[in-house]
């Protein structure tokens, strides 16, 4: 008891700058464990956290880090530790961290180099006790060989020129002032900030074996724990107080002031000093942590977070936002309300009513069993059970309080009382379920139902009920209905006042607002302005959640004195703030922009499905106390801390490379190193890429989401829950894999980690396959339309070959039996003439006559022979055309004048007769309607094809009669493209009025030409030959 | 007369494959009271046989007939009857065709469309021994017999060309070299006047002196 005085004394001198809520016991706070089944190092003694976020763990078996989700084990690809027994760690100023060893030897980690200090570097070998970094950024070594600095390069002993020899120093300490504070086996030492002199602050005999810990309180004295003796504190400055020890046999291990100024101490449990008004020292016993054994180390990190480093594993403690009243927890009460004197009372089916005071419970009394509460004006709260209703007075001490018990009537026995509320006029009114709704007043009972305004009210008894600032009383019932009853009125109010909450099972009134909560909604009646016995506004408002749960079946609402609406609903405990503002919000109507607190601010908060009905409370110092499922809970708003952790960027592991899927799940993948620096080339054709990506959050995981973007393949950000992200069938190109971390609860985002790579094209993607394959279609359809035409061409030539064959079958036969036998006939008239007398006339006639019959014959031997012609020579062509045009035009005064370009070939007869016929036609064309004074005839023998041009310079041809296809009755025009196309060729007709007329005739070389292959083209000569005709 | 007439009576045979222009021939010569057809061929082989069966005295052959034509049938009647006087008859003009025929051994050449003026007077001069040639074929031959006629190697070389064989084929099948085919048919083409191989094989088919 003196020592906890004493202690006391000292804490009040203390300066006290907390934001530890100091009635959160260690209990109480958010506690979290990692063991070997989450696959957390063991036997761990030492941590340290690095700029990057990561939580460094050293352990008698290895060095791990720990992003908040998963264990890594340190391994460097170049060089190795020489083992894996460590003992200490510092996070040194510039970025490089530093690890002890059991050896004796020191490593230095910086950023991808380990570099292991040992022997040859200065060192000596013992176990490594502490490192340590004074302001100057000197490193410090405290090993059993003494005590060592880093000089850049190579460890140096300072041993003798400061008087401290050889001994061993098993703790080390930087104190804020620059001293270097040391534990030997002799004593503790303190060095002076210039290093020059080395004070013996104090005699005592010490371990060499045990690592001692020393730690620096607010008010800067010096703290040394002894697993046996205690706490050692050193008073700063010149005081004349000799150092004191403490809580003997509290086995202290590992020593921390957290930024609170609460003192933790390991050793063979976990004990905290809150910096207080003289609280005991707090403990956690083995059973509810690891500590069992013991607690190696303890540290702080940057989030205000305290790691406990321990034999089994890790632990974290945090700041609960939500915090269980009692612990261990009971179960949920059936009532739950507030009162004076910052009071609140908690009743059990048990039949035991708990008073809290504050966030202590103060009274623990047995009572009968209640399941409604109503606090009334006057201060008192009445009760309400089967049998009996109390009325409780609050009094200054707990203990003066008293509860008086008035029986009910037997009529209304034996009931479930859902609801209570006491009216200004002292009315009690009490609804019991399955009875109905009745009034208390004057000592007598009365039933609603028996009231002037009986009709309007329902039969059923209400569920929940509330009272109004103005005195009047409100009812909630099943079915969405609400009654309002003041002084002789009562009124209901449904879905036609545009209530939709369903049933109702929340009701709440504070000053002007009356908030109704129920199992589909929760919705807002305005009650300003109103004259007390009629509120103007009838309409209800409905209220949305926004950034929280959806308000569906509510189990308390509270508006409370801050102007913050508490929500309390299924695993959600939801605030708004600065809720006058919210309400007025023009550009969000009806949305409350809510805060959620769930598991990760505490015991997962969850209302009990039935009783109580109202389950959320406001007491006098503005603590939301609540009736979970898990017990009596509190939140205490001014006390609220969110982690505001600056949130680094997301580690991206690397690329996975899916290489196994069975039935759509990834069963292999093969990590493909990131090489940093370089730009990361993928193989051809991946196949399925996934990302794994992590964000170092060492406080709460839960609030945590990723944001990403694959630049090159999606078009904006996207958010996730998880971190991994899959992408498929991914095209080759130049990649940027980009992800953020947020906080989902403030929206902030960190900055983008990023990693490019390259998926180079396989060969049948690349660009020069494509033009290739591209080439080669080109290639192939030309081949394929140059077979075509070919094709077309043999099978029109075979057409024309066979109308050859046919004409020349046909002369065949003409010639052998029309024509032989017709000059046979005609000889033989010859011979009957020979026989008639020279002088008869007759002779004469019979000679006339056979000279027309050779005529005819002649005739028709030509004809013969022009069918049966199988061969034109080249020359034919123009001088057949030449001799065509001058028989037309011989009279006419034009001149004509035929011009051969190229090499002339023969051609097929039936092309070269068309032809021949469509010059013949345009000629005449031109004779008759152009009026030219010059007609040319140009003969192309091109090599893809034949081309007879026919060119005056007369009138032109109409361009109505052009475009109708020629003159209505002379089909010239017609029937020379059908004569064209007849022979595949086609017509080109150009003309302009005044400017002349061109008649183009084209013929394909594979139709026109006979001989396929001109072989015999070895004269290649071009040349224009005109054969120039005048007429006359 | 009757005395004359027998004795002046020249006698002929008629060979061609086309009955019908035999009966016409056959006609011609029964109005001319001198001509008389003592016997009708229808091909080479019987034209041999005829002659040696009757003896005409002017045998009109028909140049182109089926199996043995009439070039060969002339030969061969020739070679036997040294004396044997043959007209030719063809369809077709051309220097090529008479100089073939009067190569043969016949002794005139006489286009089937002049028959029916011509041939009485035309087998009188044969008769008489002298040679009947059409006058335009005589202009022609004239004019081509002071140009150098294609010789048999030129010959040979050309109606391989016009089968369509190229000059390497041509060589290997005369045995000689592809060089000496190109100079061949420069010649070719400076004797016929001709701009390139197609034009040289299409005057030597319509001159006759190859064909297809």
């Amino acid at each position: 008891m003196r020592l906890l005085l004493l202690i006391a004394i000292l804490w009040i001198a203390a300066p006290r700058a907390w934001a530890l809520d100091p009635d959160i016991e260690l209990g109480q706070l958010v506690h979290r464990s990692w063991t070997l089944v989450d696959l957390a190092p063991t036997e761990v003694t030492a941590m340290t956290q690095t700029a990057d976020g990561l939580l460094w763990i050293a352990s008698t078996a290895g060095l791990y880090w720990f992003d908040g989700f998963r264990f890594f084990h340190y391994v460097n690809e170049h060089s190795d530790f020489p083992s894996y027994n460590f003992t200490t760690l510092l996070n040194a100023s510039d970025g490089s961290l530093w690890v002890g060893l059991k050896s004796g030897a020191a490593a230095r980690i910086m950023s991808a180099e380990l570099r292991v200090f040992d022997e040859r570097d200065g060192l000596a070998a013992g176990p490594v006790h502490a490192i340590v970094q004074d302001p100057s950024g000197v490193i410090w070594l405290a090993s059993r060989a003494g005590l060592f600095y880093f000089d850049g390069s190579r460890w140096q002993r300072l041993g003798s020129e400061v008087g401290l020899g050889d001994r061993p120093v098993m703790g080390a300490f930087v104190a804020r002032d620059g001293t270097l504070w040391l534990a030997a086996p002799d004593g503790i030492f303190s060095l002076s900030p210039d290093r020059l002199r080395l004070t013996r602050v104090m005699s005592e005999r010490f371990s060499q074996e045990m690592t001692r810990h020393f730690a620096q309180a607010p008010d800067g004295a010096i703290w040394l724990g002894d697993p046996a003796r205690g706490l050692l504190r050193i008073a700063p400055g010149k005081s004349a107080e000799p150092p004191q020890w403490q809580l003997a046999g509290k086995g202290a291990g590992a020593l921390l002031f957290d930024r609170d100024g609460s003192l933790w101490i390991g050793g063979d449990r976990l004990r905290r000093l809150v910096s207080g008004r003289g609280q005991p020292i707090e403990e956690l016993s083995p059973e509810g942590t690891l500590s069992a054994g013991s607690a190696r180390t303890v540290f702080e990190d940057r989030s205000g977070n305290i790691w406990v480093g321990a034999d089994s594993g890790i632990e974290r403690f945090r700041h609960a936002n939500v915090v269980r009243a009692v612990v261990p927890p009971v179960r949920s009460p059936n009532v739950i309300v507030a009162g004076r004197f910052n009071r609140v009372w908690a009743a059990y089916a048990d039949g035991s009513l708990h008073t809290f005071e504050g966030p202590k419970l103060e009274r623990r009394e047995t009572a009968p069993l209640f399941t409604a509460a109503a606090p009334d004006r006057g201060g008192d709260i009445w009760f309400g059970g089967p049998d009996v209703v109390a009325r409780l007075r609050p009094a200054a001490t707990v203990d003066e309080q008293t509860l008086e018990l008035i029986p009910l009537p037997e009529r209304l026995r034996g009931g479930v009382v859902q609801t209570m509320v006491r009216d200004t006029a002292g009315t009690l009114w009490i609804s019991i379920e399955d009875k109905g709704l009745f009034r208390w007043s004057g000592g007598q009972w009365t039933a609603a139902a028996d009231a002037g305004f009986a009709q309007l009210l329902p039969d059923e008894a209400p569920l929940v009920s509330t009272l109004e600032d103005s005195g009047g009383v409100w009812f909630g019932y099943t079915h969405n209905r609400l009654v309002r009853i003041y002084g002789a009125t009562a009124r209901m109010f449904t879905a036609r006042n545009g209530l939709s909450v369903g049933t109702v099972t929340a009701l709440h009134s504070r000053g002007g607002r009356l908030w109704v909560g129920g199992e589909l909604g929760l919705a807002l009646l305005d009650l300003t302005a109103s004259a007390a016995d009629e509120p103007p506004a009838t309409t209800f408002r409905t209220m949305w959640a926004m950034n929280c749960q959806t308000f569906v079946a509510l189990a308390g609402i509270v508006e409370t004195a801050a102007n913050e609406l508490w929500i309390f609903r299924n695993r959600a405990l939801s605030r708004v703030p600065q809720l006058s503002d919210a309400l007025e919000s023009k550009d969000a109507q009806n949305m409350l922009d809510c805060i959620t607190y769930g598991t990760a601010d505490g015991p997962a908060p969850s209302p009990r499905q039935t009783r109580p009905m109202s389950s959320l409370v406001e007491a006098d110092d503005g603590r939301v106390w609540m009736a979970a499922s898990e017990g009596v809970a509190w939140v205490d708003p001014r006390r609220i801390r969110e982690d505001r952790s600056r949130l680094l960027p997301p580690s991206i592991d690397g690329i996975l490379l899916v290489t196994e899927q069975i039935g759509g799940d990834t069963v292999g993948d093969r990590l493909f190193r990131r090489m940093p620096g370089d730009v990361n080339v993928l193989p051809a054709n991946p196949g399925d890429i996934r990302f794994r990506f992590n964000a170092v959050s060492l406080t709460s995981t839960s609030t945590l989401n990723f944001r990403y973007q694959l630049e090159g393949q999606d078009q904006r950000w996207k958010d996730t829950d998880s971190n991994e992200v899959l992408y498929t069938n991914l095209p080759p190109r130049k990649y940027r894999f980009m992800v953020m971390a947020g906080n989902k609860r403030t929206g902030e985002y960190s900055a983008p980690a990023t990693l490019s790579f390259v998926i180079p094209p396989a060969f049948y993607q690349a660009a020069w396959f494509r033009a290739l394959c591209a080439l080669f279609a080109v290639v192939v359809l030309a081949l394929v339309y140059r077979w075509q035409v070919r094709r077309a061409g043999e099978r029109l030539r075979a057409r024309l070959e066979d109308r050859m064959k046919e004409r020349e079958r046909i002369a065949r036969e003409l010639h052998d039996t029309l024509l032989q036998g017709i000059q046979a006939l005609v000889l033989r008239f010859q011979g009957v003439a020979s026989r008639i007398p020279a002088q008869e006339p007759a002779r004469d006639m019979m000679e006339r006559a056979l000279e027309l019959a050779d005529d005819v014959i002649a005739e028709g031997r030509d004809r013969v022979n022009d069918l049966r012609d199988s061969g034109s020579t080249p020359v034919d062509l123009p001088q057949e055309i030449a001799r065509v045009g001058n028989e037309l035009l011989q009279d006419s005064g034009i001149r004509f004048a035929v011009t051969v370009d190229g090499e002339p070939r023969a051609l097929h007869p039936i092309v070269r007769e068309e032809g021949i016929l469509i010059a013949r036609e345009a000629l005449a064309n031109a004779q008759r309607h152009a009026q030219p004074r010059a007609i040319e005839v140009n003969l192309a023998y091109e090599r893809s094809g034949l081309r007879i041009g026919i060119r005056d310079d007369g009138r032109g041809i109409d361009p109505e009669v052009l475009r109708a296809g020629g003159r209505d009755r002379h089909w010239g025009l017609m029937g020379m493209r059908e004569r064209a196309t007849r022979i595949r060729g086609h017509l080109e007709i150009w003309s302009r009025g005044g400017a002349g007329t061109e008649i183009a005739l084209r013929v394909p070389a594979a139709v026109a030409y006979r001989d396929q292959k001109p072989r015999w083209s070895w004269l290649p000569f071009r040349s224009r030959r005109p054969l120039d005709i005048l007429s006359r | 007369m009757d005395l004359d007439k027998s004795e002046q009576l020249i006698r002929v045979l008629v060979v061609d494959d086309h009955p019908l222009l035999r009966g016409g021939i056959a006609a011609v010569l029964d109005g001319a009271p001198d001509l008389q057809l003592i016997a009708e061929a229808g091909s080479g082989q019987e034209a041999i046989d005829a002659f040696r069966t009757h003896h005409p005295d002017v045998t009109l052959m028909d140049l182109q007939m089926e199996g043995m034509d009439g070039v060969s049938a002339t030969e061969a009647i020739r070679a036997e009857w040294p004396d044997a006087r043959v007209l030719m008859l063809t369809t077709y003009g051309g220097d090529g065709h008479a100089v073939r025929a009067l190569k043969a051994g016949a002794s005139g050449y006489l286009l089937k469309s002049m028959i029916r003026k011509d041939l009485p007077d035309a087998i009188r001069a044969v008769h008489a021994g002298r040679r009947r040639i059409p006058a335009e074929v005589a202009e022609a031959l004239a004019s081509h017999f002071t140009d150098d006629a294609l010789s048999p190697r030129e010959l040979d070389v050309l109606q391989r060309i016009a089968r369509g064989n190229s000059n390497r084929r041509v060589a290997s099948q005369l045995s000689i070299s592809e060089d000496t085919v190109k100079t061949h048919m420069k010649n070719i083409m400076s004797k016929l006047g001709a701009n390139d191989r197609t034009h040289a094989v299409m005057i030597a088919l319509k001159r006759g002196m190859i064909e297809m």
